[in-house]
């Protein structure tokens, strides 16, 4: 796995989230908006922390991954099946269960625990295909509150 | 340095308290007129928690550390993450109930001094995967609640 184009990955995963952040907050600003941001922006910190601390004994066992044209192939039909199916489930989900899901912080909230996960992947585990679906799911999201929603 | 796995959990717990201590300030919303309203039970509400913890770690002598790097199995990572998802369901349900009947600030102080306990008894005398668990939880569940309720 190359390692900038990961760190580029990294900074296109931050397009959509600021842009969710502005849109929030460009609401109204109260001080219980900023905070729930604040609380959204870093909740996944713990979770990550944790991620890191199971996985640090694991760290060599993901080396070099052999970029050949199944191993991409097999990675963007993850990416497309995951991308699917989170966009899927959140049309279900905001139309029966959840009704203002698109109007409240969860996007951010979720789109940040990507990223954490994002970072904690390439720190710890360096593993190909939860690169794929975790790119698949933030996408998905993005779709899904931009578009649909 | 973030490698080391004592060094993560001292950062977890880090973490635990001060978005314990935030959350707590941010509850109660005129907070210097009740304390200066009533500053005598603020003062005296964390004691009972600090009793109880030394009396906890003068009882527990035995120190139990596995933060050396080894590589757990299946079973313990998914008993980990259940105790997780339980503790976060519990600060998440308790907070609210507890909110609905403590609006004094010293109830609030005293809670938030028994976890602090609680936090540094796992650092002194039990430190494995399922305390960093519990602590992940006890966080988790706070932001959480700010995340949906607030």
């Amino acid at each position: 796995m190359n390692k900038s184009l990961a760190q580029g990955l990294v900074i296109i995963l931050l397009i959509p989230y600021s842009l969710f952040l502005f849109e929030f907050i460009a609401k109204d600003v109260t001080f219980k908006n900023i905070v729930k941001v604040i609380a959204s922006v870093f909740g996944p910190v713990p979770l990550a922390i944790f991620f890191a601390y199971v996985f640090v004994a694991k760290k060599n066992i993901f080396k070099e991954v052999e970029e050949t044209l199944i191993t991409t192939l097999t990675s963007f039909n993850y990416l497309f099946i995951s991308l699917l199916i989170s966009v899927i489930f959140l049309y279900f989900l905001e139309v029966f269960i959840y009704k203002d899901f698109s109007e409240t912080v969860v996007p951010i909230f979720i789109n940040s625990l990507i990223l954490m996960m994002y970072i904690t992947n390439i720190l710890y585990v360096k593993s190909l295909q939860m690169i794929a679906i975790l790119s698949g799911m933030s996408m998905g999201i993005s779709i899904h509150v931009l578009f649909i929603g | 340095m973030l490698t080391n796995r004592s060094f993560l959990f001292y950062l977890q717990s880090f973490i635990a308290i001060v978005s314990i201590a935030i959350i707590g300030l941010i509850l109660v919303p005129d907070l210097s007129e009740q304390v200066s309203a009533n500053l005598l039970k603020v003062t005296i509400a964390p004691f009972p928690s600090i009793s109880l913890l030394i009396f906890l770690l003068f009882v527990f002598n035995k120190i139990i550390r596995d933060l050396d790097d080894k590589i757990y199995s299946f079973s313990q990572i998914l008993i980990g993450s259940l105790v997780i998802i339980l503790f976060s369901t519990l600060i998440f349900i308790g907070t609210g109930e507890a909110l609905s009947f403590m609006q004094s600030v010293d109830k609030k102080v005293f809670l938030f001094s028994i976890f602090f306990g609680l936090i540094i008894f796992f650092l002194f005398r039990i430190s494995n995967l399922y305390t960093m668990a519990i602590i992940t939880g006890m966080s988790e569940g706070i932001i959480l609640y700010i995340i949906f309720r607030y």
